[in-house]
């Protein structure tokens, strides 16, 4: 019967037999030819902000209304006009036909080019907004000083795979989930 | 009477016979060694040598010799790009703008990746790209890498490149690889060849700029956009291994099964 203390010294022995033994698996392992190249980049977006200031000169009865662009991008501008429900349907539009374009479905005028930083829509035939009544009407209805509201905005330039730019009216706030992904709960 | 011995008594003269007949042996073969020798011959060991580089649009961007020449390429991505270059503090960078353009949305800007074989022998390559946002110089992990688009993003296979879908972004905005791509060629690169693109374009999704605040003081409007600011992060590692027993010396170097065809077109098992 071998003693506990010749038993430990077979298995240390076999042990290290074992190691010897793998050690040339090991080296052959690390024996691959290999190589390796990196390198990494960034880019920063400068989106800045748009900044747009509109610009409405009365002349003649005849509201004239232009958009400058204050700010540091090139931005989309629309503009949407309010005179009250009584005068609403009064309102007529001249030079909505070259530049400016009315959408039938919510009222607003849209500028079709690009207004560059520092610039405006002042080069075109601006859009010129007046009220057109009927002497009887008027009469009848009693009028007198009314308001004609202007809302101006605008979007900033975005681009197509091609490079064809297009305006995104549909920019929101708050959290969205198509942008953020979404927090890591650990459930299933 | 006692008998003087003389100093020439039998055991010295045998002991000096032994002498003599070692002496001669001795110089026999030393004759033998003399008489016989081989003409000099050299012999040069030569060592393959393995490298890779990669390049951006034709553009070698890096490469480090393994044959200790020295002569190493390091050199930054996306550079070409409006607000492009590693280093913030540039101009370009910090303003965001190359040359008076800004980067635009959705625009596609060119962005050709390759590799090529720089080593003696053939090789397998693979590529794992990395893409990344960050702010004020910190990975910023909420916005979801797959705003960032490259041609690899919907596709699993591109100009002879495969994607490892298990080790890969599957485009969910979930998972454990969400910032990761690896793909490998599944042709051997010869000395001095160059692999097809893996890439050609990179662009933001413009839905990034959907995220504004909008402020207003008498009649000036202000639109402010919430990732102003943010960079966008890609890094590219390309690994080569030798093709003689290639399964073997994937799988010890990559840890990836794979199978080789007759034709040494590699598959990912």
């Amino acid at each position: 019967m071998m003693d506990k203390g010749s038993m430990r010294k077979c298995l240390c022995l076999a042990a290290a037999a074992v190691v010897l033994a793998s050690g040339p698996a090991v080296g052959r392992a690390m024996a691959y030819f290999t190589a390796n190249a990196e390198a990494k980049g960034s880019v920063t977006l400068n989106m800045n902000f748009t900044e747009i200031e509109p610009d409405e000169e009365i002349v003649s009865k005849v509201k004239r209304i232009s958009i400058q662009n204050t700010g540091d991008v090139e931005c989309y501008v629309r503009v949407k006009i309010f005179a009250g429900e009584k005068y609403q349907n009064l309102l007529s539009y001249e030079g909505s036909s070259v530049k400016w374009n009315q959408n039938a479905e919510d009222g607003y005028f849209y500028y079709s080019d690009i207004v560059m930083p520092q610039g405006s829509t002042d080069d075109d035939p601006p859009l010129l907004v007046k009220l057109e009544m009927l002497e009887s009407k008027a009469l009848e209805d009693g009028l007198e000083d009314f308001n004609v509201i202007v809302i101006a905005e605008c979007t900033p330039v975005l681009y197509h795979e091609d490079g064809s730019p297009y305006a995104d009216w549909d920019a929101n706030t708050g959290w969205n989930a198509s942008v953020e992904q979404k927090p890591d709960t650990g459930e299933e | 009477m006692n008998k003087k011995k003389s100093f020439w008594s039998k055991s010295v003269l045998l002991f000096a016979a032994a002498g003599a007949l070692l002496l001669l042996s001795t110089v026999g073969n030393t004759r033998a060694a003399l008489t016989y020798y081989s003409e000099n011959y050299g012999m040069q060991v030569a060592v393959s040598n393995t490298g890779v580089s990669l390049e951006e649009n034709g553009v070698m961007v890096s490469y480090v010799p393994n044959d200790g020449s020295g002569a190493v390429t390091e050199e930054p991505l996306l550079t070409h790009i409006p607000g492009g270059g590693t280093d913030q503090d540039t101009g370009n960078a910090e303003k965001g703008e190359n040359n008076g353009e800004k980067f635009q949305l959705g625009k596609e800007y060119q962005e050709e990746l390759s590799v090529t074989n720089r080593g003696d022998i053939d090789t397998y390559v693979r590529v794992t790209v990395m893409k990344s946002w960050m702010i004020d110089g910190k990975k910023d992990t909420k916005l979801s890498p797959d705003l960032i688009r490259m041609d690899m993003d919907q596709n699993n296979a591109y100009n002879g490149w495969i994607k490892d879908v298990s080790a890969s972004a599957d485009g969910s905005g979930s998972g454990a690889y969400q910032e990761r791509m690896v793909l490998y060629y599944t042709t051997p690169l010869k000395p001095g060849e160059s692999s097809a693109l893996f890439n050609s374009k990179i662009s933001i999704d413009p839905v990034i700029g959907r995220e504004v605040t909008q402020e207003q003081e008498g009649n000036v409007i202000r639109t402010s956009y919430k990732y102003n600011g943010y960079s966008f992060q890609l890094e590219v590692s390309v690994d080569a291994v030798q093709t003689h027993n290639a399964v073997d010396a994937i799988k010890s170097a990559w840890g990836k099964d794979v199978s080789i065809a007759a034709n040494g077109t590699l598959s990912l098992r």
